[in-house]
């Protein structure tokens, strides 16, 4: 590999030229406007096959970026790499970007090596092949291009010879027949999509981590809300089936409730006994307890009497009002002074809501 | 060399702009997590609910004893909303009110004594009604005003004495303060 390199940076030194025109195959010189694929001439390409299978993914890259400036002749160059598996075929060349008259050209239009769209892929193969200018011996094993190197002329059969020896290989008694020159519109090996997207994978390997923690808490996730929105589904079907065929009873208790709900604030309109009835329990009581009125304040629910009595026991008086029907939670009024007794009552509230409760349990769902 | 190999170049070279992405990227799944958490509790919360509505259905329905509660039920409502009075408008209720009262002040002889008309108020619920409240004041005679309260006790209709204050001095005096109520004829349709 090194020895092809090291004849491929020779036959450059010579005659190269620096300028695009000229590294450029003649039949596309014109059309780089219109075609995106532009062949770079074999002649100002360095070749090189490298093999990084004991290398983790994540070096494999650095390695080659390595290699490459370490056999390239050139101070900027550009590069075409193809990879397969563990191996990398690559061709280099002088950067032309200094020469490109306009950017906007330099992204429309795309570099590849002529060796790529010249002849086909070979499986293990010696082969000669014509190009543009001069010829270009390959060497194939396993598909892989392991072997290029470039002549301006058809080689003698030592220089081929030695092409061989260079790649281990045995020296053959005649010349390989050279391959018809033609240029591909396409080239030879492209990688599909999906090994374009392999290559990212596993060129951002450690999101790997990141996507199978993901995958697994999402997953469980996702699984949670399809297997609850189909029971939450199945949950509404049934109760519009049930609610169907209850229709009637259900609307019986909805207004159940409802008449409830109008009783209940009516009756708080009116939550205590007449005060008719309360006053003449009370004047029945004073008279009772030979005592009289001096003032009566009925105020919301709460009773506020002045009583003048002829024997001013606060007790008798307290636990007379709390025998009453009417009354409840008896107090002494701190005013109360000589024969006066204030007492503070609170009238009882005539609301019986058991009357008109319902069922125990349904009103808790109310 | 194509923009995709710049930026596979880029990205082994910048440990910061992979840290940076592995950031966003984690808080962005972080962020998609919870969303799907707060689905799920929401979820969860629904079905609940829902299975309750649906034993409840279920209970119900081996329950027909409802049908009678709630012709029972309608006929109290019935009763007790015919014991409110009924008046086209607020001015008309707090007029049919003062003659009301004024009748029994002059037949119980209370001439004396005088009536306030308070402002008809709206008061909504389940049934929607107006209060016109009412103050009625004057000297307290102790057969009189039990007379008052007597004839007062006679109607039928829903009222509510609110306050009902007297002294036995010399200057013995009377307040009485009533609510009276009536059926809103605007949304009378709901009763």
């Amino acid at each position: 590999m090194n020895m092809s390199i090291l004849q491929d940076k020779h036959s450059l030194t010579s005659s190269h030229s620096q300028n695009i025109e000229n590294i450029l195959v003649d039949s596309t010189k014109n059309q780089v406007s219109s075609r995106f694929i532009v062949p770079v001439k074999r002649s100002a390409c360095v070749f090189a096959h490298f093999n990084f299978s004991n290398l983790s993914q994540s070096l494999k890259q650095k390695s080659l970026s390595i290699q490459l400036k370490k056999i390239s002749p050139f101070k900027n160059f550009e590069q075409y790499v193809i990879w397969v598996e563990n191996d990398a075929m690559v061709w280099i060349w002088q950067s032309s970007e200094n020469n490109l008259k306009t950017k906007q050209i330099k992204d429309k239009i795309k570099y590849i090596p002529e060796t790529i769209l010249t002849g086909s892929r070979q499986k293990d193969l010696i082969e000669l092949t014509k190009l543009s200018t001069g010829v270009e011996g390959r060497i194939w094993k396993n598909s892989l291009l392991i072997g290029s190197r470039f002549w301006t002329k058809e080689p003698e059969l030592h220089e081929w010879n030695l092409f061989l020896r260079t790649h281990g290989l045995k020296p053959m008694a005649e010349l390989p027949k050279s391959q018809p020159y033609t240029l591909l519109k396409e080239p030879w090996y492209k990688p599909t999509i999906y090994q374009e997207i392999f290559t990212w994978i596993k060129i951002i390997h450690p999101l790997w981590y990141i996507s199978y923690a993901a995958i697994a808490v999402l997953s469980f996730q996702l699984t949670s809300v399809v297997q609850l929105s189909q029971v939450n589904n199945s949950l509404q079907r049934q109760y519009e089936q049930s609610l169907q065929s209850a229709n009637e009873i259900v609307t019986a208790r909805e207004l159940a409730f409802d008449s409830r709900k109008s009783i209940h604030q009516l009756q708080q309109l009116s939550p205590w006994p007449m005060s008719l009835k309360t006053l003449a329990d009370s004047l029945q009581l004073i008279t009772d307890m030979d005592a009289t009125i001096n003032r009566w304040s009925f105020n919301n629910g709460e009773l506020t009497l002045d009583i003048n009595a002829k024997t001013p026991d606060p007790k008798l008086f307290v636990e007379k009002f709390e025998s009453s029907p009417f009354f409840e939670d008896v107090r002494i009024n701190n005013q109360t002074r000589n024969s006066n007794i204030s007492l503070i009552l609170k009238v009882k509230q005539k609301i019986d809501y058991n009357k008109f409760s319902l069922d125990a349990e349904e009103a808790s769902q109310e | 060399m194509s923009a995709l190999k710049n930026m596979q170049l880029e990205w082994l070279s910048n440990i910061r702009l992979r840290i940076m992405t592995y950031i966003i990227l984690v808080s962005a799944l972080f962020y998609l997590s919870l969303l799907l958490q707060d689905k799920i509790k929401q979820l969860q919360t629904d079905n609940a609910r829902k299975l309750q509505n649906l034993s409840k259905v279920i209970h119900l329905k081996n329950e027909p004893e409802w049908l009678k509660r709630s012709v029972m039920m309608t006929s109290i409502k019935v009763e007790a909303v015919s014991n409110l009075r009924q008046a086209q408008t607020q001015g008309l209720a707090g007029a049919e009110i003062q003659s009301y009262l004024q009748r029994i002040l002059d037949s119980n002889k209370l001439s004396r004594s005088h009536i306030t008309l308070g402002n008809a108020e709206t008061v909504d619920g389940p049934i929607n009604l107006w209060k016109v409240g009412v103050q009625i004041q004057g000297p307290y005679q102790e057969q009189q005003l039990l007379k008052l309260l007597w004839q007062l006790n006679l109607d039928k209709k829903l009222f509510t004495i609110r306050t009902l204050n007297f002294t036995v001095s010399k200057s013995a005096s009377y307040s009485l303060f009533i609510d009276y109520w009536f059926e809103n004829p605007n949304t009378s349709s709901n009763i």
